[in-house]
C-alpha cells in the first residue's frame, strides 16, 4: 500500500496530471539544457564565424592598402553593429601579427596583444580565453588573397552574453513551463472535479441506499442528477445511468422481497404446522413459529433458548436430512417429541437448510402425527390380535400340555389320597416338582402372550434383536416344530443393539415365521412333497447394521408380484384368510425404525426376508429412553 | 559549471528586480582620471577635417579654437596646467575619424575630444565616447543625433540644424512668402538630418517639399538633383550640403536661368561659398549660429567677436575670420570654463559637471550660453546671412 492508493479518486487524478505535466516539464527543460544550449552556443559560434568571415571579405582590400581607417572602421562596425552584445572585441592583423585595427577603445585586455602576435593563422579556430574578468571565444579567420594569407580576424565573442542568452532561454522556458502546469494545475483540478462529483453524488446515493433508504430515488436532488447525466454522454454519465437503473430495480426487488418476506413471514406465522429455524451447528432454535409454541406449551422465548434435541429423541443425521425420504419429503419421521407437561408428541420432521440473518440455518417442519401413530399402534394391535387368533389353537395347546401335566399329576396325587395310601417320597417329590415346573412353563407362555398382546405405545428402546427371536422363539417355536418344520437360528452373539421396540419387532418376527410356515405348509401341500420344512433364522451385522434374515423353503413368491407384496390389502391368501395388512405393517413398523425389510425369492424353493436396522451405538437422548 | 548556472540564475533573478536601476556595462570601465592628465598638461583630442573637400570648416575652426587656447596657454594654462591640442586630419571621412578618435583616446591618451567637424563623422564616434566615457566638447554640426535622447558626454555647443531649417522655413515661408520649397542635401547623415528638419518645419506651415535632390559625400554630382528640382519649378531650395557641391548647384542653376531663392545652412562654410560663388552668389542666403564676424576688429561691436578677431589675427595672422573660426573660438572658450569650473583635480565626471553647471554665460555675442541638467546645447540663436557683393551680411 503506497501513500498514492490512500488518496481520493479525485486527487489520484489530480496528482497524476500535475506529476505528469511536471514530469514532462522537466524533460523539456533537460532537453532545453542539453540540446538546445549546445546548439545555441554552437549556433553563435557559426555567426561569429560568420562575421569574422564577412569581415575577412571586406577588409581584404584595406589589408593590402594598410587603410587602417577603414579596418578599424570595419571593426567597429561589426563591434557596434546588430551583434554589439556577442561580439566582444574584433582584431585585424597582418601576416606577421601586426594588428591592424582592432576595437579596443580603453585598452587592451588580458594577454590579446600576445595572442595576436604568436598566431599564424592559416584556418579558422576558436579558442577559450580568458578576458579579464569575461571568458571569450577567440575566434581566429584568416584573411586569404589568392593561397596566401595575408592577415587575419579575430573576433572575442562574449561567452557572458551567450550565457545571458542561455539564461533568459531558461527564464522564458521556466516562465512558459510554469504557466503550462499553472494552466495544467486547474485543468486537472477541473478535470478530476469534472469525474469524480458525480461519482461522489453516486456515493453519497449509495450509502444511503445501504441504510436502507429508498425514497431518496425519488427526490429532487435525484432526479437533479439524473437530468444533469442527459447533458452529458461518457462513461461517468453510463455509470450513473447504469446507477440509476441498478438502483431502482434494487428498490423494485427489494419492494417484491419485503413483500415475499411478509407473504413467508405470514405462512410461518400461520402455518399449520410447528416450524422451527435451527442454528446449523449447535441447533439452538432461533425461532419459531406460534403454532410450535401453542403445540409445545412452550413460550417463543422459552423455546429460543433450547436447542432441538431439548424437545425430542432426535440425533444430529436426522436433522441434517441425511435420511431424507424423497417420496415423502419427510426427513424423518414418527420422531417423539415432548411438550412442556411431558406429554409426548409424534411428529414428522422436514427440514431444509437456509439463510437465516446471515447464518447457516435450518428450517425444521413438524407435523404433529400423534393421532396417526395412535391409528397406527391400533391397526398393529388388531393385526397382532388377528395373529393371535389364528395360533389360539397352537397356544391353547401349547397351555394344554403343561395342564394336562398338571392335571395328570395332580389326579395322581387324588388318586393316592382316595387310596389313603402313603405317597412314596420320591414320586411325590417328582410330581410336585413337575406340577410346579409345568406351572411356571404355562405362566410364561401366558405372561408372553400378555406382553404379546400388550397394546404399546410407538416408542424406542434398546433391544437386541437375537433376545427378541428368542422370545419368540418360545411362544411359537414348539408349534412349529409340531407342524414337523425344522425352526433353526443361526444367532450372531455379537449382535449390536438396535433402537426399536421389542413388541412390535416380536410382532414382525412372529408374522414372518408364520408367513414362512404357511408357505412351507402350502407348498408341502401343493406339492405333496415329503421333504421336510425348514425355516432359518440368522443374525448378523453389516456395514453398521443389524440384520435379520428369515428363509424358508416354501412356495416362494412369483418375481411379478415381489413389489406388491408390501402393499395395503395385497394378499395371495383365500378370502377369509388374511386381511393382507400383514407385510405393510411390518414395513411401516421397520421404517419406524429406520430400518429397511427386502425379500428375494425363488418360486419352488423358498423366500429369504432380509431386515436390516442402523446399529445403535450412543444417544443424544439418553434421558428419554427411560421413560416409557 | 554548477557555480556557473548558479551564477546565470541569480543574475537572471537579479536582473528581474534591478531592471530600472541597470547600467551600460562600459560606464563601468571608464578610468576616472590619469587620462590625458599631467602635472602641467592637459592633453584634448580633436579629430577634423583639415584638407579634401571639407578641409576649409577644419582649418577654420581648429585656427579660431588654437587662437584662444593659445592664448590661455600664454596666460599660464588653467590652474597650471596647459592645454595641448593633438589634431588629426580625417578629411570628412567617418572612417578615418573613428580611426583618429581611437587613436586619440587609445594612443594619445586624450582627456577629452573637441572641435570635431561634421554629422557623419561625429555621430560614427558615438560608440566609442560611450565605450570610453569621453566628453566630446563642441561640434560642428547640428545633427539631432548629437541632441536627443540626451548624451551626457556629448556637449553641444551650437543650435541644431533643426533649429536653422526650421529659421529657413520661417524665413521662406512666412517673410517671403514662397509656398514651393526644394530639399537639396548631402546623402547621409547630415544631409537627412537637414532633410527632416525641413520636412517637419514645413508641416507646420502644411507644407511638403516639393522636390528632393541629393548628392554623394565627397563627389561634386549634383546634376540630377538638379534636374528634379529644377523640373519641380520650386520657388526656394533649402541646401544641406558643403560650400563645393553647393556652389556648384547654384553655379549650375543660374546657367540654366532657374533662380529660386538659395538657402544654406551653416555647415555649409558660408564664407568659402560666397568666395567659390563670386557674382553668382549674390542673394544666396545662409543661417548662421554665429554672429557674422567682420575682418576687421575696429568695425566689429561684438566683443567676443571682437576678441576672436584680434586673438586670430595675432596666432593666425594670414587667416580671416569666418563664421567657423568663431565657433571653434567660443567652442575653446566653453572647454576652458569647463576646465577652470573643475578645478586642479580634474576627471572627466567632474568637468562634464563642471560644463552642465554653465549657465547664462556671456560669451560676449549678446546672446548668453546656458545649459541644463537635459539641455546639452549651449546657444539656440540662428542668424540669417545673404551674400551681398561677395561679404555675408546680417538679413535686416
Amino acid at each position: 500500500m503506497t501513500p498514492f492508493s490512500h488518496l481520493t479518486l479525485k486527487n489520484k487524478i489530480f496528482i497524476s496530471c500535475l506529476g505528469v505535466t511536471l514530469l514532462v516539464s522537466i524533460i523539456i527543460a533537460l532537453f532545453t539544457r542539453s540540446l538546445l544550449i549546445s546548439s545555441l552556443t554552437r549556433e553563435l559560434k557559426n555567426r561569429g564565424i560568420g562575421i569574422a568571415q564577412s569581415i575577412a571579405d571586406s577588409s581584404r582590400v584595406f589589408i593590402l592598402t594598410d587603410n587602417r581607417a577603414e579596418l578599424t572602421s570595419l571593426a567597429y562596425d561589426a563591434r557596434y553593429g546588430n551583434r554589439k552584445d556577442l561580439v566582444k572585441y574584433l582584431i585585424i592583423s597582418d601576416n606577421s601579427g601586426n594588428m591592424l585595427a582592432h576595437t579596443f577603445t580603453t585598452g587592451f585586455v588580458g594577454p590579446i596583444k600576445t595572442i595576436v602576435k604568436q598566431q599564424p593563422v592559416n584556418d579558422v579556430s576558436i579558442k577559450n580565453l580568458e578576458m579579464g574578468p569575461h571568458w571569450v571565444f577567440h575566434i581566429t579567420v584568416p584573411v586569404t588573397e589568392g593561397i596566401y594569407t595575408i592577415g587575419s580576424i579575430q573576433m572575442g565573442l562574449d561567452k557572458q552574453h551567450i550565457d545571458n542568452l542561455i539564461a533568459q532561454l531558461r527564464w522564458i522556458f521556466l516562465s512558459f513551463l510554469s504557466m503550462v502546469t499553472l494552466i495544467f494545475f486547474f485543468l486537472s483540478h477541473r478535470l478530476a472535479l469534472f469525474i469524480t462529483r458525480p461519482i461522489a453524488s453516486l456515493i453519497r446515493y449509495t450509502d444511503l441506499l445501504t441504510q436502507g433508504n429508498f425514497d431518496i430515488i425519488d427526490s429532487q436532488s435525484f432526479q437533479t442528477l439524473k437530468h444533469e447525466i442527459k447533458t452529458r454522454n461518457d462513461e461517468i454519465s453510463k455509470l450513473t445511468d447504469s446507477f440509476i437503473k441498478m438502483t431502482t430495480r434494487l428498490r423494485d426487488s427489494t419492494r417484491s422481497l419485503k413483500d415475499s418476506q411478509k407473504k413467508y413471514r405470514s405462512l410461518f406465522k400461520s402455518g399449520p404446522n410447528p416450524i422451527f429455524v435451527v442454528e446449523k451447528t449447535t441447533f439452538d432454535i432461533l425461532d419459531a413459529n406460534p403454532n410450535a409454541t401453542e403445540l409445545f406449551g412452550y413460550t417463543r422465548q422459552e423455546l429460543v433458548r433450547m436447542t432441538l434435541f431439548d424437545l425430542g429423541e432426535l440425533d444430529t443425521a436426522s436433522v441434517e436430512g441425511e435420511s431424507f425420504d424423497p417420496e415423502t419429503r419427510v426427513h424423518r419421521s414418527k420422531v417423539r417429541f415432548f411438550k412442556k407437561n411431558g406429554d409426548p408428541v409424534f411428529v414428522n420432521i422436514h427440514t431444509s437448510p437456509a439463510e437465516h440473518a446471515k447464518e447457516d440455518v435450518i428450517i425444521v417442519g413438524t407435523t404433529d402425527i400423534t393421532e396417526l401413530v395412535e391409528k397406527d399402534s391400533q391397526l398393529i394391535q388388531a393385526s397382532k390380535m388377528a395373529n393371535l387368533e389364528k395360533m389360539s389353537a397352537g397356544i391353547a395347546h401349547e397351555i394344554n400340555q403343561p395342564l394336562n401335566a398338571i392335571k395328570m399329576g395332580s389326579e395322581y396325587l387324588c388318586m393316592i389320597y382316595e387310596k389313603q395310601q402313603a405317597v412314596p417320597p420320591e414320586n411325590l417329590n417328582m410330581v410336585i416338582t413337575e406340577i410346579s415346573s409345568q406351572v411356571t412353563r404355562a405362566a410364561e407362555i401366558v405372561s408372553r402372550l400378555k406382553s404379546f398382546s400388550r397394546k404399546v405405545d410407538f416408542s424406542r428402546e434398546v433391544v437386541n434383536v437375537n433376545t427378541c427371536i428368542l422370545s419368540v422363539h418360545k411362544i411359537i417355536g414348539r408349534q412349529i416344530t409340531l407342524q414337523n418344520i425344522d425352526l433353526s437360528l443361526e444367532l450372531d452373539k455379537k449382535i449390536a443393539s438396535i433402537l426399536a421396540h421389542n413388541n412390535r419387532l416380536e410382532q414382525v418376527l412372529f408374522n414372518l415365521i408364520t408367513n414362512a410356515r404357511d408357505a412351507i405348509n402350502e407348498r408341502i401341500e401343493a406339492m405333496n412333497l415329503t421333504d421336510p420344512g425348514k425355516i432359518i433364522i440368522k443374525t448378523f451385522s453389516i456395514n453398521d447394521h443389524v440384520g435379520i434374515d428369515i428363509e424358508d423353503n416354501g412356495t416362494g413368491i412369483d418375481p411379478a408380484i415381489t413389489e406388491s407384496i408390501f402393499e395395503s390389502f395385497y394378499t395371495t391368501k383365500p378370502m377369509g384368510e388374511g386381511l393382507g395388512l400383514g407385510l405393510p405393517i411390518i414395513k411401516g413398523i421397520v421404517k419406524d425404525y429406520n430400518g429397511t425389510i427386502t425379500v428375494s425369492s425363488r418360486p419352488g424353493r423358498g423366500t429369504v426376508f432380509k431386515i436390516l436396522f442402523p446399529a445403535y451405538i450412543g444417544s443424544h437422548f439418553p434421558k428419554e429412553l427411560n421413560t416409557p | 559549471m554548477t557555480r556557473h548556472r548558479i551564477n546565470h540564475w541569480l543574475s537572471g533573478a537579479l536582473l528581474l528586480l534591478c531592471v530600472a536601476c541597470s547600467m551600460p556595462p562600459e560606464t563601468g570601465s571608464v578610468q576616472d582620471s590619469g587620462n590625458g592628465i599631467s602635472d602641467n598638461e592637459i592633453v584634448i583630442g580633436s579629430s577634423l577635417a583639415l584638407g579634401g573637400h571639407a578641409g576649409y570648416l577644419g582649418t577654420q575652426m581648429i585656427q579660431g579654437a588654437m587662437s584662444y587656447l593659445s592664448h590661455i596657454n600664454r596666460q599660464g594654462g588653467v590652474h597650471g596646467r596647459n592645454i595641448r591640442l593633438v589634431v588629426m586630419d580625417d578629411g570628412y571621412n567617418p572612417s578615418q575619424c573613428l580611426y583618429n578618435t581611437q587613436q586619440l583616446i587609445l594612443e594619445k591618451k586624450v582627456f577629452a575630444l573637441f572641435c570635431y567637424v561634421g554629422t557623419p563623422t561625429t555621430v560614427r564616434i558615438i560608440p566609442l565616447i560611450n565605450e570610453a566615457g569621453i566628453p566630446l566638447v563642441g561640434m560642428f554640426t547640428g545633427a539631432q543625433r548629437l541632441r536627443q535622447p540626451v548624451n551626457p558626454f556629448l556637449i553641444n555647443i551650437r543650435a541644431s540644424y533643426y533649429q536653422e531649417t526650421q529659421a529657413a522655413v520661417d524665413l521662406i515661408v512666412k517673410r517671403k512668402g514662397l509656398t514651393r520649397v526644394a530639399v537639396f542635401y548631402q546623402y547621409d547623415e547630415y544631409g537627412f538630418d537637414g532633410l527632416r528638419g525641413t520636412e517637419i518645419a514645413l508641416k507646420h506651415h502644411d507644407l511638403v517639399p516639393v522636390a528632393k535632390g541629393s548628392y554623394i559625400r565627397g563627389t561634386l554630382d549634383v546634376e540630377a538633383g538638379l534636374t528634379q528640382i529644377v523640373r519641380s519649378d520650386a520657388q526656394a531650395v533649402v541646401m544641406i550640403g558643403t560650400y563645393d557641391s553647393c556652389a556648384k548647384f547654384i553655379r549650375l542653376a543660374r546657367q540654366q536661368n532657374f533662380t529660386p531663392l538659395f538657402h544654406n545652412v551653416s555647415f555649409v562654410g558660408s564664407k568659402e561659398l560666397a568666395r567659390r560663388l563670386g557674382p553668382d552668389g549674390e542673394g544666396v542666403i545662409v543661417t548662421q549660429v554665429v554672429p557674422p564676424p567682420s575682418s576687421d576688429p575696429a568695425r566689429e561691436d561684438l566683443p567676443g567677436v571682437k576678441e576672436y578677431i584680434r586673438l586670430l589675427n595675432q596666432y593666425y595672422p594670414d587667416s580671416r575670420a569666418s563664421f567657423v573660426g568663431l565657433e571653434g573660438y567660443i567652442n575653446a572658450k566653453i572647454l576652458v570654463e569647463g576646465l577652470e569650473r573643475s578645478g586642479r583635480n580634474l576627471t572627466r565626471q567632474s568637468f562634464i559637471r563642471a560644463i552642465k553647471s554653465v549657465n547664462d554665460f556671456d560669451l560676449g555675442i549678446k546672446n548668453r550660453l546656458s545649459f541644463g541638467p537635459n539641455d546639452n546645447q549651449g546657444l539656440d540663436q540662428v542668424y540669417y546671412t545673404v551674400i551681398r557683393n561677395g561679404n555675408l551680411v546680417l538679413l535686416p
